[in-house]
């Protein structure tokens, strides 16, 4: 049961949903973007998050939409998991986002939510960061589409008050070879402690990593060793080890060694399938 | 052969429809006009003393009435050793204990209420394992246990934190040794953990005028709870009176008392209005009690050729912060210490342990769980090393009728037969095909076997009742007083009982909420002995009934009553059928035709009390505290990847003596659920402490159990030896299936991985863990 009290809006545009933020911000509510609810019911429930308002996007047309255009996809960063599982065409990122919680609660949970949420995983974002995906993020200036790698470090960089409203995604890239692998402690429905997701293009691995990590990230310079053929695989996955952007996790799922331990082979499959040779 | 009308087949569960339309009414479903709602306040720390609590500002909170502390109700409540207040008094002992108590119009009221109550604390440092409790300088956990209050049997040690040791002595161990050919010695574990039933606990408690306590609560056990807040709170018996309706799941965690203690003395602290407890899941798991800890090293010695000669075991339980029924579950262990085997000479010690770990209490097994786990695994090292094949040492040592127990008692003519329990089990998991297939360079399937035996633990005057009463059409209601726990008892029951009666099991009605008021008196619905126990009473209480049945018809009838007999719901002349009654013309008494009646209604009246059973000598263990053993052989077959240490389940079976099934689709039922709890134990489920002795995962985000889609292939089959007082044969199946498995899976890895594996959880990380530590040896 969440024991406080808060007031709900559903707004049913951007312009009004952005507003109505800044409105109850200035009177020290708090507000929350609310979208599935999976993260904000159940922390709400432990008083971990506390807020005043709640803004529920869901009503939002730009963030339902799920459509192909000649060179893109277009997905509304409200439609849940399960919506996009089964209605995309970007097998990499179904693939990604159905290890995410379990089938009822990706009944519930969103892309936006996803990516936007608490938990340091946001799994969603691997994809849309290896195939260098625009997000449009509405503010109170209207719509903007960046590209994810300008927005995204560690986490979606939000100004106070955005909203991610859709992705979009470069078609061709989603026809390309891709690789992935997602280790947990035990059960598959799980948090990940480490999933790899990388896919060639032009002959060169791009890859993204979470669970390692504090956070998701794709890196450049890890990308250099991933393609750098005058190292064996076994090479490139331990020295993609030591260069990681921060200490690896250790915690109570897993250990740092046994994350990193796991990292290095997700690396050596990773390059196997993709680069091949071996 | 045919032998049984109802009895052995599988007609639908009685409250099946009810359940699966949500219908049934659980406790937390229970809401009152006027009833009041309570939140707790825990504890952050593993081990400190209490400084001061400040309740003023929680006081003026909306729709706060009371908010108790510790020293507002410093009553002892515990199961059999008084170590326990309802809220911590003084010092609080571990991580989440129940510190304070919010009583509000709402639950919401209630739980806004909680950050406004300031506590402040001494941090101690915490005893964090069962080494450091042990440990001669160890902090102590219960600094007064010496002065304690504790049922007979159990055998506190003051000035250290053992709250209870039992002794097994049998034959000369040094003898056993000499004689042996081959010995190891070992240690085993594993930590807490949870029951995680899917209801979590509550209770419900008011105070009538004239002093009448109502106490409504997920109780497997209302009797025990009606005796015990007597004695703790001096209430007359007559005066409480417990409901316990279905339960979502108990596994031993709704056994003894609850919540029941602290709901009464709110409800006291408010004028007796009714006063409802209910835990968080996150409260379930760390304020009341979860699955026990356990270590435990076996010295084993065989001949030559296997046959156990020796065995020296020193058992530690990790209790955790209170003993509540741990204390008997060290003790049960030393009954069973051996597991199914015949061991002539042995000497066990089993302590009950504290710590500032969270408390623990009865978990399905209870203690032959965890022996199981060390002597299975024990049985597999040694067949290592012998160079023989484990379930072939598992059939040369199996206990059969004329052995004696650890406890020295002869195994009767009942005993189970454990060798064909494992050859069935060899068929249904494929052993001959081989325990160790390499599949391919990184990948390998294996095998691993675990046996179980065990017997009920509890009090030698442990009883059961049964009572019929008759409606209009003829149909019976039957008042037994098993709590439905999600095992289905009642239909087992009910199904002796239309078997007594040659009728269908739809014309028998199962009082479902158990009132202590008007059901029969009964122990607890515990230790697997409600299908043999009540059923026991349930075959008396029908006698009763066709006696009085017959002797009404025999009136009517003009005939001898031994002439008569009972089915399809008439009474009849054996040996002219066509001559008979109705029984709805019989059982309210019969009606002549000119208005005269007759002898009034029929009341089935049936009873059981556990037969001959003792306790055992403080300094040997003799006596005979078991009335019946199960034995049952398991085995599990894994397919781990040698690579990354992630492996499946692929296998399950089980294979038990039962005597009889009486309804084969709950007891497969009961038998695949509690391999699947095994077989989660096992592969995840334990508490992590940090060094402050705070459990990190103590929700269900972070405390996994297995899911559905995660289980095996379960294998099920049942050996049939009949136990001549059970009810058409049968004895307690409910916990059993779980008791092997732990050991089973470990075994199939150690197999699997070339090493001997000694800890669980078995996570892919503490396989790959165990195998970095053995290259570095």
């Amino acid at each position: 049961m969440i024991s406080y009290d808060f007031e709900y809006y559903r707004p049913d545009t951007y312009e009004g949903a952005v507003k109505l933020f800044h409105q109850l911000n200035n009177e020290s509510k708090n507000p929350l973007y609310y979208s599935g609810g999976t993260e904000i019911v159940t922390n709400a429930r432990k008083n971990v998050i506390k807020t005043g308002a709640i803004i529920d996007i869901k009503a939002i047309p730009e963030g339902n939409l799920l459509r192909e255009t000649e060179d893109a996809i277009l997905l509304g960063a409200n439609l849940t998991l399960n919506e996009i599982i089964e209605g995309s065409n970007f097998p990499l990122l179904n693939n990604v986002i159905r290890k995410i919680a379990d089938h009822t609660v990706r009944n519930r949970l969103t892309l936006g939510g996803n990516i936007c949420g608490r938990l340091a995983y946001r799994e969603a974002i691997l994809p849309l960061l290896t195939t260098e995906a625009k997000m449009v993020v509405a503010g109170e200036n209207g719509l903007k589409s960046m590209s994810v790698g300008e927005i995204f470090d560690k986490r979606l960089k939000l100004q106070k008050g955005e909203i991610l409203l859709q992705v979009e995604i470069p078609k061709k890239d989603t026809e390309l070879p891709y690789y992935h692998e997602r280790k947990e402690k035990q059960g598959e429905i799980d948090y990940p402690l480490v999933h790899v997701v990388a896919l060639k293009k032009e002959e060169r691995i791009k890859a993204a990593f979470t669970g390692i990590c504090a956070f998701p990230f794709r890196s450049p310079e890890i990308e250099e060793i991933l393609n750098d053929k005058n190292l064996s695989f076994e090479e490139r996955a331990k020295k993609v080890v030591d260069k990681l952007p921060s200490n690896s996790r250790d915690d109570v799922f897993a250990s740092k060694d046994f994350r990193e331990f796991l990292m290095e082979r997700s690396i050596i499959h990773t390059l196997k399938n993709l680069e091949g040779g071996i | 052969m045919d032998q049984y009308k109802v009895i052995g087949k599988s007609p639908p569960r009685k409250d099946s429809k009810d359940k699966v339309k949500g219908k049934v009414k659980y406790v937390n479903d229970i809401n009152t006009v006027g009833m009041l709602h309570t939140a707790l306040k825990t504890s952050p720390h593993a081990h400190a003393k209490i400084i001061s609590i400040d309740i003023a500002e929680a006081m003026e909170k909306p729709g706060v009435r009371k908010v108790i502390t510790g020293e507002d109700i410093p009553y002892i409540v515990g199961l059999y050793l008084g170590d326990k207040y309802p809220l911590a008094l003084g010092k609080v002992r571990h991580y989440g204990e129940a510190v304070a108590a919010v009583i509000a119009d709402s639950e919401r009221e209630a739980l806004e209420a909680l950050d406004a109550i300031k506590i402040s604390y001494e941090e101690l440092s915490p005893v964090r394992s069962i080494e450091e409790a042990m440990n001669e300088d160890a902090a102590l956990v219960h600094e007064e246990l010496d002065t304690y209050q504790h049922i007979d049997g159990i055998y506190p040690e003051g000035d250290s934190n053992v709250a209870n040791r039992t002794k097994i002595r049998k034959g000369d161990i040094d003898l056993g040794f000499e004689e042996s050919d081959f010995i190891i010695e070992d240690t085993f574990s594993y930590p807490q953990g949870d029951h995680v039933a899917l209801e979590t606990r509550a209770a419900i408690a008011e105070i009538k005028e004239d002093g009448q306590v109502i106490i409504t609560s997920t109780s497997q056990a209302p009797f025990v709870v009606r005796s015990l807040m007597s004695s703790f709170f001096n209430i007359e018996p007559g005066k409480i009176t417990v409901t316990a309706p279905p339960l979502g799941g108990g596994f031993g965690g709704k056994a003894g008392i609850q919540l029941e203690g602290l709901a009464y003395l709110l409800s006291k602290a408010v004028e007796g209005k009714p006063v409802k407890v209910v835990n968080t899941r996150e409260q379930d798991m760390m304020a009341s009690p979860g699955r026990i800890g356990f270590e435990g090293k076996v010295k084993l010695g065989c001949k030559k050729d296997g046959e156990i000669m020796a065995m020296k075991l020193h058992y530690m339980f990790d209790t955790g912060a209170y003993a509540d029924y741990s204390v008997n579950i060290s003790r049960a262990a030393a009954i069973a210490c051996t597991g199914p085997y015949n061991v002539p000479h042995l000497t066990c010690d089993s302590l009950c342990v504290y710590t500032n770990h969270p408390f623990t209490n009865a978990y399905r097994g209870f203690g032959h769980l965890e022996l199981a786990f060390a002597i299975e695994r024990a049985l597999d090292v040694m067949a290592d090393k012998l160079g023989m094949d484990s379930a072939e040492l598992r059939k040369k040592n199996a206990i059969k009728a004329g052995d004696t127990s650890p406890t020295n008692s002869v195994m009767d003519e009942n005993t189970g037969d454990l060798s064909k329990c494992i050859d069935r089990v060899k068929e249904l998991i494929q052993w001959e095909e081989g325990t160790y297939i390499p599949l391919g360079e990184n990948k390998v399937r294996a095998k691993g076997m675990g046996c179980l035996w065990k017997a009920p633990a509890m009090p030698t005057n442990t009883d059961a009742g049964a009572i019929l009463t008759f409606n209009e059409d003829g149909s019976i209601n039957l008042n037994c007083s098993i709590v439905e726990i999600g095992q289905g008892t009642g239909t087992g029951l009910a199904q002796i009982l239309a078997e007594k009666f040659k009728m269908d099991l739809e014309k028998i009605h199962i009082v479902t909420d158990i009132n202590t008021r008007v059901a029969p008196h009964d122990w607890a619905t515990a230790a697997s002995r409600s299908l043999f126990m009540a059923g026991r009473a349930v075959m008396e209480a029908a006698e009763d009934a066709l006696t009085q049945i017959k002797e009404t018809a025999a009136a009517v009838l003009r005939c001898p009553s031994e002439d008569l007999d009972v089915a399809e719901e008439r009474v009849f002349i054996k040996d002219e059928p066509h001559i008979g009654l109705d029984l709805k013309d019989v059982v309210l008494g019969y009606v002549y035709e000119n208005g005269n009646a007759i002898r009034g209604q029929i009341i089935g009246r049936g009873r059981y009390i556990a037969r001959r059973i003792t306790g055992i000598d403080k300094e040997t263990g003799e006596g005979k505290p078991a009335l019946e053993w199960t034995l049952g052989a398991e085995a599990v077959e894994v397919e781990l990847d040698l690579k990354d240490y992630s492996y499946k389940i692929l296998k399950s079976a089980c294979v038990m003596d039962v005597g009889k099934v009486i309804h084969p689709d709950l007891a497969r039922g009961q038998v695949v659920g509690a391999m699947s709890m095994g077989l989660s134990l096992a592969t995840d489920e334990a508490y992590v402490f940090n060094s402050r002795g705070q459990v990190l995962n103590n929700d269900l985000r972070s405390f996994k159990i297995m899911r559905y889609g995660e289980m095996p292939e379960y294998l099920v089959d049942f050996v049939e030896t009949p136990q001549g007082d059970g009810p058409y044969g049968a004895r307690g199946l409910g916990e059993q299936g779980i008791i092997g498995i732990p050991a089973a899976v470990i075994n199939a890895l150690s197999k699997a991985m070339g090493m001997q594996l000694k800890e669980l959880p078995l996570t892919p990380e503490n396989l790959w863990r165990a195998r970095k530590e053995e290259n570095t040896i």
